[in-house]
C-alpha cells in the first residue's frame, strides 16, 4: 500500500510501520524490531542492511533445521561444521540475495551443497546404512496369511491432533522419539510434514532417490504413530 | 483389489498423493479404505501422530545459537 514515493506501509502484527522501499521494490525496515513473529522477508531485508540482530533471529530460526539436513548428509560428527560454513556463505552473499526463492529455501539448499561437497571430499564421513531403505518388514503378527486384520489398530480415545496435543506427556513422549529418530529419518520428516517441501525436492536435497525418501517417511511416521499407540494404551512412553 | 497389509505398506505415499492434488487419485486404494473400516482407522491415526509431531517438533525448532554463531562467522569473515 504506497503512501507516498518511495515509502510503503507494512503490517507487522497489529502494528503499521513505515518504510522505505529500496531500489529493488523491497522494503527495508528503518527501525522495524526484531522479533520472533518478524517474518523472514523483513528480517533479510534488514539484515542485508546490516541489522545484526535480524541475523541472529534468522539463525535462532533456521538453526535446527539446517542441522537436521547436515545430519543426514554427512552425519552427526560433522554436521555443525557444514551449518557453519554454510551461514558464512550466507554472511558473505546475503546483499545478494534477492529473494526468488524464499530465505529458508535458499540456505537449505546452501547447506545441502556444502555437506554435499564435503561428502564428495571424503567418501569416509558416512558409512550409508542401506537397511533403512527397505520397506518396514511387514507385520506378521498384525495381518493373517492373505493378508487381511488379525490384530486391527485400537481405536484411540481422541485423533485430533490438536486435542492430543494438550497431553503434556505425549508430548514429551514424541519429543524423546523425534531425537533419536535415525539422522535420515528425521531430516524426511521435518522437510515434509513440518516444511511441507515436495518429496522431489527432498530427495533432491538429500541426494537418494524419491522412493528411498517415501521409505524414511514412511519409517518416520510409523514410528511416530506406535509413540501415540503406546501412549493411548499404556499411559507412558 | 489391494489387501489390509498392502494399504499398510503404501499408508504413507496415499497421505503424500492425497496432499498433492495434481497427483492422480489411486482407486484401488481409495476403493478399499471405502469398504475396510480398520484401514480407514490406520490412516487417521497415521495421519493424525505426523500432524502432532510436527507441531511438537515445530515448538522446539527455535535455538539460541543466533550470537554465538554471528560471533564466530565475524572471526572468520
Amino acid at each position: 500500500m504506497p503512501l507516498s514515493g518511495g515509502w510503503i506501509a507494512v503490517l507487522q502484527g497489529n502494528v503499521l510501520y513505515r518504510a522505505a522501499t529500496n531500489h529493488k521494490g523491497r522494503f527495508p525496515p528503518l527501525s522495524v524490531p526484531i522479533t520472533p513473529s518478524s517474518s523472514d522477508e523483513l528480517l533479510v531485508s534488514a539484515a542485508q542492511q546490516g541489522n545484526e540482530a535480524a541475523l541472529v533471529e534468522l539463525i535462532n530460526r533456521h538453526q535446527t533445521l539446517l542441522l537436521a539436513v547436515a545430519r543426514a548428509i554427512v552425519g552427526a560428527t560433522h554436521a555443525e561444521d557444514t551449518v557453519q560454513e554454510a551461514w558464512l556463505s550466507v554472511y558473505r552473499c546475503l546483499a545478494t540475495f534477492e529473494g526468488r526463492s524464499s530465505f529458508k529455501t535458499w540456505v537449505v539448499r546452501i547447506v545441502s551443497n556444502e555437506a554435499k561437497t564435503r561428502l564428495r571430499r571424503d567418501s569416509r564421513l558416512v558409512s550409508v546404512d542401506e537397511s533403512e531403505f527397505e520397506q518396514p518388514d511387514t507385520d506378521t503378527q498384525n495381518f493373517n496369511a492373505r493378508g487381511h486384520w488379525s490384530n486391527p489398530p485400537t481405536r484411540w480415545s481422541n485423533e485430533s491432533p490438536d486435542a492430543l496435543l494438550e497431553e503434556q506427556q505425549l508430548q514429551r513422549c514424541i519429543n524423546k522419539t523425534l531425537n533419536v529418530l535415525p539422522e535420515r529419518q528425521k531430516a524426511a520428516f521435518l522437510l515434509r510434514d513440518l516444511e511441507h517441501q515436495p518429496l522431489e525436492d527432498i530427495a533432491e536435497l538429500l541426494g537418494i532417490s524419491n522412493a528411498n525418501v517415501r521409505v524414511l517417511l514412511h519409517r518416520a511416521r510409523l514410528t511416530l504413530m506406535q509413540v501415540v499407540n503406546h501412549y493411548q494404551e499404556t499411559g507412558q512412553c | 483389489m489391494l489387501n489390509c497389509r498392502e494399504i499398510t505398506q503404501q499408508a504413507s505415499a496415499y497421505l503424500d498423493n492425497r496432499d498433492e492434488p495434481e497427483r492422480k487419485p489411486d482407486l484401488q486404494f481409495r476403493l478399499h479404505l471405502m469398504l475396510c473400516r480398520h484401514c480407514r482407522r490406520f490412516i487417521r491415526q497415521l495421519h493424525s501422530a505426523r500432524v502432532l509431531a510436527a507441531k511438537v517438533q515445530s515448538e522446539q525448532q527455535r535455538t539460541e545459537q543466533g550470537d554465538q554463531t554471528l560471533a564466530r562467522l565475524k572471526r572468520r569473515n
